[in-house]
């Protein structure tokens, strides 16, 4: 089962990288949206400084969103997700090793570019290491709700529409608590009550999510 | 109910301005919601109806059309 | 149990009760009024906004409520495919999301005058807001696929993704302190509010909860409708 699991991380890691132009437009996105900021609400940096943390994760959110096509859609058009979901394998195993290569291909260049942006738009140093440990600790959160929504919209019609309203109401206590994290930092206070919230929204999320999503596949592949 | 006492009942305290809009919108969205569903259940009735009528005519239309054919035959 | 199970039976019972809901809500209706309206005491804090609760509590029941009995029967047609489950939970979807909206709504009218804000991201209100949405996401789902049918399990599979924040609403105001006042009503030690508050707001409890039944009825006999329509259609095409 083990087996299975890396052997089908493997595959989507290597496909994901394969199709490494999506990755360089969210990248790009992710950059140009941070850049409408400055411009648009003015470029002092004080005001800029104080929304840099809401900013970074906001645009981390929509930028996720975009890619969470990747996990499942290639893979139901091709007939893949059938031949996965006939095999010995529970799926839920399957759409975890999925979900964690979407997170390993396509989320995690986005918190390794985070702090650049923070930067960018002026974030004070001290709250560099809080944005990091927060991403690190809610994004995997992230990709794991949007496979959830992911599947849900699989043969919809303007399936990436619906997967935005699906997910990002769920997205909101992840960034709720993210944003806290740096806000701790930033006035000086203890971040590990904020991280430990974090971890178990994660907690919460590794069992349940690729529960939720493996149900939600089958039926699409079902009634395909 | 003299004139001072419905003024006053109206002027709730002086917060008319709060308290009638959410009672307004209350009677509207209930009103609202209330013709929505008949609405749409008299639409599916009427064509489950029309539906009916239609296949009941069929039947009949391909008796007499049958009848007929056997009276050409004889 | 399974008596009900069985839609027909199902039927004949509901459209049995209806005149009853409607009688019932019509009565509660205008008593709820009339208590909230004229009979009631003015807060000590709060002078008459406190009126806007008798719309604007029962509306938030109405909404967690049916959110409940949504997520409960996407269950039950998830694991026992009842057809009756998954009529009465899309029936119930959009009475639910207007609930929200009015509970929402009339918290911004009671805010205004009281926190000085129509609006604040406090725990409370921003869960409310977040069933709000998932209620939107529901509809949304269920009708984005060509073939109606096929949006039923997504659909229910979001209502039980969704439980997660029934909760957190309940809890809320225990855990985060915000501006939004702490439970009075539900609580072990018993109700904290003045009785003469109580009896409005469980008057128009009472008339809302008659009115989604009243809707509910009226909704499932336009779904049965629509069923025996599509059933015909394929019959007739086949």
């Amino acid at each position: 089962m083990f087996k299975a699991f890396l052997s089908l991380l493997k595959r989507d890691l290597v496909m994901g990288f394969r199709q490494s132009t999506d990755l360089y437009m969210i990248l790009v996105f992710f950059v140009i949206a941070a850049a409408l900021f400055p411009l648009g609400v003015g470029p002092d940096p004080a005001v800029l400084g104080r929304i840099a943390s809401g900013v970074v994760w906001v645009l981390a959110l929509l930028s996720i969103l975009l890619s969470l096509d990747r996990i499942f859609a290639h893979d139901y058009e091709d007939g893949s997700l059938e031949v996965m979901l006939l095999g010995p394998q529970p799926f839920i195993i399957l759409a975890l090793a999925k979900t964690l290569a979407h997170w390993l291909s396509a989320t995690l260049p986005l918190v390794i570019l985070a702090p650049v942006i923070a930067i960018m738009l002026n974030m004070d140093m001290s709250g560099i290491p809080a944005l990091m440990y927060g991403l690190l600790l809610g994004t995997p959160t992230l990709s794991l709700i949007g496979a959830v929504g992911a599947a849900l919209a699989l043969g919809a019609r303007r399936a990436g529409l619906l997967m935005a309203l699906l997910v990002l109401p769920l997205f909101i206590p992840v960034l709720i608590f993210g944003v806290t994290v740096i806000d701790a930092a930033l006035n000086s206070f203890s971040i590990r009550p904020h991280l430990l919230i974090l971890a178990a929204l994660l907690a919460a999320a590794i069992p349940l999510a690729p529960w939720a999503a493996a149900a939600a596949v089958r039926q699409a592949v079902t009634n395909k | 109910m003299n004139e001072t006492s419905f003024t006053s009942f109206l002027d709730m305290g002086g917060y008319a301005a709060y308290i009638w809009p959410v009672y307004g919108l209350t009677a509207v969205m209930m009103i609202g919601l209330l013709i929505q569903s008949i609405v749409i259940w008299r639409q599916n009735e009427a064509e489950l109806t029309l539906l009916k009528s239609m296949k009941e005519n069929k039947k009949k239309a391909a008796k007499s059309s049958a009848a007929s054919e056997k009276e050409e035959e004889v | 149990m399974h008596k009900f199970a069985n839609p027909t039976k199902f039927m004949k019972v509901a459209n049995a009760l209806f005149p009853v809901f409607c009688i019932g809500f019509i009565g509660l209706l205008s008593a709820g009024l009339y208590y909230s309206l004229l009979n009631s005491p003015e807060d000590y804090q709060q002078g008459h906004t406190v009126r806007i609760m008798y719309v604007h509590v029962p509306a938030a029941y109405m909404a967690v409520m049916i959110y409940a009995v949504m997520a409960s029967c996407a269950a039950s047609s998830l694991i026992w495919k009842h057809p009756l489950a998954d009529l009465i939970a899309r029936s119930s979807a959009p009475i639910g999301a207007a609930f929200t909206f009015l509970c929402l709504a009339s918290g911004a009218f009671w805010g205004k005058p009281m926190w000085g804000t129509w609006w604040v991201w406090d725990a409370r209100l921003t869960s409310v807001l977040i069933m709000f949405f998932l209620y939107m996401g529901y509809i949304a789902l269920l009708n984005a696929f060509d073939d109606p049918q096929r949006g039923v399990k997504p659909a229910a599979i979001l209502a039980l993704v969704g439980v997660v924040n029934l909760p957190i609403i309940k809890f809320s105001v225990d855990w985060w302190n915000t501006l939004h006042q702490p439970a009075s009503i539900i609580r072990l030690d018993g109700p904290t509010i003045d009785g003469g508050m109580l009896t409005p707001l469980y008057i128009m409890m009472g008339a809302f909860t008659l009115f989604y039944l009243m809707l509910l009825v009226i909704r499932l006999r336009a779904e049965f409708a629509a069923a025996r329509i599509r059933t015909i259609r394929i019959l007739g095409e086949g």
